[in-house]
């Protein structure tokens, strides 16, 4: 299952990149910008500033999946097909996020921008987590390496090391999110369990394969000074590890968990100008390991 | 010459592109930049005498005499600090009046032209008055009294309900010219005098034909004698500046530029310094002439390379003089100005003179013509930061990557240049059309995006007769009844309600765009006809092979070559609403044929006509997603406009010139906005009198995919018959130029888009949103900022809101 495929991404690895977003996580980062990204199962996104209240979406549902009552309202735990609501909306007002698509499909997709590959571009498998469906990542990774591009993967490493192993002899890059060093403050952060990305972060080392490592800079949970320095300490430690990315944190997913119906747990933390972290990538910038800003 | 060799020259190149201006061309600069256009009446006065006096002269001859006239007697002045001369009128930004071509709209808005939202210019209420006095005169002998009058009475009933709108050439004439500067430079003006002498000495004056010649070239005779009289008075003029200056440096600058003037007034060019004040002079001169636009200084780095190197390699310059040059050059045309009608002046927003200056590209031979002069005319470019030249780089397959990446460099400074053309697709089109390969090879942008080879095609490239093809589609839905005028020009295939499948709407289409294509030649002949016979310009004729040999201005079948393109409006709303309909109506069956006529007569009203428009909007394809379904219907239907178009000749054929035939085009400039200001709402959920896209560029706000998909909807259209120009305007934010490796992938989507997707070209601006709009509620703050309208750049603070509010809403895209 996907939510997106975004072509022209020229910040996703080498060349012109065509992205295919995975839906569904293993982890619960508080501060995620994208929670359609987060559940396994397809989601209904609501935009009630969007709405017309023409209830084309209301005589679609029969069995009172939405209804009107002051306004739309969306029985988002039916398990609600969420497909055929979006498609009659006229506004957009009701979106799709999450669709089962087969390797192939999306190739079909990621096959349009050929000409602009030239040879260096390629697929970058993103998500939420783009391991936690190993069989559709290994898939797609094989054939489209198969078909002459390069394939880079975006994930957490939050995944059993069987999970990433069948993608492995594909990927020519990875960029591994490394959140934090203490387990206690990445479980309760994020949720999950350090010990899955550190563990496939030091099989990977032995691997080889190149990674960049990008750490998301969250104010209150691993923005201090010593917290950042001890992530770039050990991101080169690890000889496969030549860049690492800070990615300042922002708010601009805000809006999504709204159209979730979700609470915004990171309402009221300031987004972080670019430049500011500038500085402290100065700082981190060790042998062999080149330190920037942004993705 | 290698391009090898060329390269190896040891340039001192000043460091980067966007570099530091000099002191002097930083003042001479502001001192431009400060100055309110306004309007100069010395042209006006000089040739509505000499057209008094000389009313017993053939036309051609009193157009000559009234040129001496004024090349000889208009105010001149030379600023401090300046190191090129010419001035274009009494003043820097000063509009000169051109009452043959049209005086009815002059004396009409004459009150209005200081208060204009947009391009406003300024005079004394003494000048108004002379105005009022001499341009009467005028009236019933204008062009556009002239060309009105060879119309039929149904084009001009078509042209006064706005579908096509040929303002451009009616009120102005052709322009869209670049001359043969390399010839100049080599002939200089005694050398076309003495050709001139040695023609009229072998004419034969019992033969009809030769009396018609004989007049041409005693028109050329005489205008070459007033641009031998100009350049001399700037001669003087510098000479006696220089005896009274203190500084010894202002001194030799003075003196340098006396004796090249002195010698330009008869000899070759023999130094860079000396070409590059001949080009000047000739730029000038040639908008004084005549008052068509685009009026192009073609491959300015390949004519003035050799002056440039034999300098150099002498020691008599260096790479950042001919900089310093270069850019007062570019002051120089900055300084040019030029008034349009309103009506026009929307279409032309930014009082753009879009005079291009065209580097890159091939040799004659095919090999990489980059030279050291094409890095140093693109970093003079970007450190004037001006909208004026009108930059335009040649791609080819051999570009160098450097280079590239340096074009990229400045157009990140943002402001909209270089645009780039793409020899991969012009060349071995324009050899598939007649053109010599040579020829093709040497071939520049012309004002926009067209183009045509230099000295060698006649005027007008692009045809300037605009047609709005919503108005079109429109009438095409409704038996051919146009729903603004309520007239019906061309009886149609029957009401859109009566139709039971698409193919019927593709036929009414169809029937439509070939009469409309037809009334578009139409009116074309009329107005070249007219311009034929009361406008001729003899001098821009000289310096055009093969007019002097063959005896003939440009108009009358003097050029090598002769092709132009009208303007296409609206191509991607076109391909939109018929994909809404085919999708909508006969597919999907969500809206039936009346209730979408109903909403578009309503222009969408109420809450139910919010949801067909947002249906029409959302739930069809739109052109520049790189969605086959769309992008195909949008080539289909402008290929049956093409059909028809592509048939007809001009005015020149089987009088000389290799071609004499039209093809598509949209480089539409701004027109976009004031044609959709004629458009009542349309089946792609486009509101009423909103703007139409820009170009073949994808509706504002459509494009949802990304660059690729637009590079990849544009490629679908059938380019090699649109060799007007296939106009693609890109907004990027500045983020996406801002690092080396940023620059490089854009380099390598260029290469993807021209070597493999023979795409015709592309231009950028780099500004962001937020930018723009605080340009707009605060004017005085960005007064330098310059974007990038359409083919062309222009301050942003002069356009009219509207305009302003296109740029901001188009598409930016972010990665």
């Amino acid at each position: 299952m996907i939510f997106n495929i975004q072509r022209f991404s020229l910040h996703d690895g080498d060349g012109v990149r065509t992205v295919v977003f995975f839906k569904g996580c293993p982890l619960r980062c508080a501060w995620c910008a994208n929670p359609e990204s987060q559940a396994f199962a397809p989601e209904l996104l609501y935009d009630p500033e969007k709405c017309l209240g023409c209830r084309a979406c209301v005589r679609a549902a029969p069995n009172g999946e939405l209804y009107w009552r002051d306004g739309l309202c969306l029985r988002r735990d039916s398990g609600i097909a969420a497909g055929r609501f979006a498609a009659v909306c006229p506004a957009e007002a009701l979106s799709l996020a999450g669709e089962e698509k087969e390797a192939d499909e999306i190739l079909a997709v990621v096959e349009r921008d050929r000409v602009f590959y030239r040879g260096k571009g390629g697929i970058t498998l993103s998500g939420g987590e783009p391991f936690a469906q190993p069989g559709l990542a290994a898939r797609l990774a094989e054939r489209a390496k198969g078909r002459g591009l390069t394939v880079a993967a975006e994930t957490s490493l939050a995944v059993p090391w069987d999970c990433l192993a069948p993608s492995l002899p594909f990927l020519d890059q990875i960029f591994a999110d490394v959140k934090h060093l203490d387990a206690d403050k990445y479980r309760r952060g994020t949720g999950g369990d350090l010990a899955l990305p550190l563990g496939n972060l030091a099989r990977l080392a032995a691997d080889g394969i190149p990674i960049t490592v990008r750490v998301p800079v969250i104010p209150g949970f691993n923005s201090k000074p010593g917290e950042l320095e001890a992530m770039a300490d050990f991101a080169a430690s690890l000889g496969n590890v030549t860049a690492l990315n800070l990615l300042p944190y922002h708010d601009y997913g805000r809006g999504k968990y709204r159209l979730l119906g979700r609470e915004y747990p990171y309402a009221g933390v300031k987004s972080i100008p670019p430049e500011s972290l500038a500085a402290a990538a100065d700082r981190l910038r060790r042998p062999g390991l080149e330190v920037g800003v942004g993705g | 010459m290698s391009s090898a060799e060329t390269m190896s020259d040891p340039c001192r190149l000043p460091p980067a592109p966007g570099g530091e201006m000099t002191d002097r061309v930083r003042r001479l600069r502001d001192g431009i930049l400060a100055e309110k256009p306004g309007i100069c009446l010395d042209r006006v006065r000089i040739y509505t005498r000499v057209h008094q006096e000389r009313e017993d002269q053939p036309i051609i001859v009193r157009r000559a005499l009234a040129l001496k006239e004024t090349l000889a007697r208009m105010r001149i002045r030379l600023d401090d600090g300046e190191l090129l001369a010419g001035c274009h009128a009494s003043r820097p930004r000063a509009a000169p009046i051109f009452p043959e071509y049209s005086v009815s709209w002059i004396l009409e808005e004459l009150d209005d032209f200081e208060r204009r939202p947009g391009d406003a210019f300024h005079l004394s209420g003494e000048d108004k008055s002379t105005l009022r006095e001499i341009l009467p005169w005028w009236k019933g002998k204008t062009l556009f009294d002239k060309g009105l009058a060879l119309m039929t009475e149904e084009l001009r009933d078509i042209y006064a309900a706005g579908l096509i709108h040929p303002d451009g050439i009616l009120t102005c004439g052709d322009g869209h010219i670049a001359i043969y500067h390399e010839k100049l430079l080599e002939m200089g003006i005694g050398g076309y005098l003495r050709e001139v002498d040695e023609r009229l000495a072998g004419l034969d004056s019992r033969l009809a034909g030769d009396v018609g010649k004989r007049l041409f070239y005693q028109a050329v005779k005489t205008s070459l004698e007033g641009m031998a009289l100009y350049i001399g008075r700037f001669a003087d003029l510098a000479g006696k500046q220089a005896e009274a200056v203190a500084s010894p440096g202002r001194k030799r600058e003075l003196v340098r530029l006396a004796e090249a003037c002195r010698r330009l007034t008869s000899e070759p060019a023999g130094s860079f310094f000396e070409a590059l004040q001949m080009a000047c002079f000739s730029q000038l001169i040639l908008q004084i002439e005549s008052n068509g636009h685009s009026l192009s200084l073609g491959r300015l780095d390949q004519y003035l390379f050799p002056y440039y190197r034999r300098d150099f390699l002498a020691g008599r310059l260096d790479g950042a003089e001919a900089v310093e040059l270069l850019q007062c050059l570019w002051l120089k045309l900055m300084s040019v100005n030029k008034i349009r009608g309103w009506k026009h002046t929307r279409f032309s927003a930014g009082s753009p003179l879009y005079q291009n200056v065209t580097i890159g590209g091939q040799t004659p031979e095919g090999d990489d013509a980059v030279n050291a002069l094409s890095y140093l005319i693109l970093r003079s470019v970007g450190g004037a930061r001006l909208p004026q030249p009108n930059l335009s780089v040649r791609y080819h397959k051999g570009l160098p990557e450097a280079f590239l990446l340096e074009c990229l460099e400045v157009i990140g400074l943002g402001f909209g240049m270089p645009a780039f053309n793409n020899d991969e697709i012009v060349v071995p089109e324009f050899i598939r059309l007649g053109v010599e390969p040579a020829d093709a090879r040497d071939y520049a942008a012309i004002g926009c995006i067209e183009t045509a080879v230099p000295g060698r095609w006649g005027y007008r490239c692009t045809g300037m007769s605009f047609l709005n093809f919503m108005r079109v589609l429109l009438a095409a839905l409704a038996n051919g009844r146009d729903p603004v005028s309520g007239k019906t020009f061309r009886e149609g295939e029957g009401d859109f309600t009566d139709f039971t499948s698409f193919g019927q709407v593709m036929r009414a289409w169809e029937r439509q765009a070939h009469f409309y294509a037809r009334a578009l030649v139409a009116t074309d002949t009329a107005i070249d006809l007219a311009i034929e016979e009361n406008v001729p310009d003899p001098l821009c004729s000289a310096f055009t092979d093969s007019c002097l040999e063959r005896g003939l201005t440009i108009k009358e079948g003097g050029s090598k070559y002769d092709f132009i393109s009208g303007l296409q409006v609206g191509v991607a709303n076109l391909g939109n609403s018929l994909a809404a309909i085919k999708k909508l109506v006969f597919e999907d069956k969500l809206l039936a044929a009346d209730e979408l006529l109903r909403h578009l007569d309503s222009n969408f009203a109420g809450p139910e006509g919010e949801r067909v428009r947002l249906l029409l909007l959302n739930r069809a394809p739109k052109f520049g997603n790189d969605d086959d379904y769309v992008d195909e219907l949008t080539a289909r239907a402008y290929g049956l406009f093409i059909d028809e178009y592509e048939r007809h000749v001009t005015t020149r054929h089987g009088r000389g010139p290799v071609g004499c035939r039209y093809y598509a085009g949209t480089s539409s400039v701004s027109a976009n906005v004031p044609q959709g200001a004629t458009v009542p709402a349309t089946p792609d959920g486009r509101k009423a009198w909103q703007p139409l896209a820009e170009g073949s560029s994808p509706a504002s706000g459509t494009d949802r995919q990304g660059m690729t998909a637009v590079f990849k909807s544009i490629a679908k259209l059938p380019t090699r018959r649109i060799l007007g120009g296939v106009l693609l305007n890109q907004k990027l934010s500045p983020s996406v130029l801002r690092t080396e490796s940023d620059r490089r992938k854009l380099a390598g989507l260029l290469r993807s888009f021209f070597d493999d997707l023979k795409g015709w070209h592309v231009q950028y601006n780099i500004v962001d949103r937020e930018t723009l709009l605080a340009a707009k509620r605060e004017p005085e703050k960005y007064r330098d900022l310059v974007v990038r309208v359409a083919g062309y750049s222009a301050f942003f603070s002069v356009l009219a809101p509207d305009t302003q509010d296109d740029i901001i809403a188009r598409t930016e895209q972010k990665l």
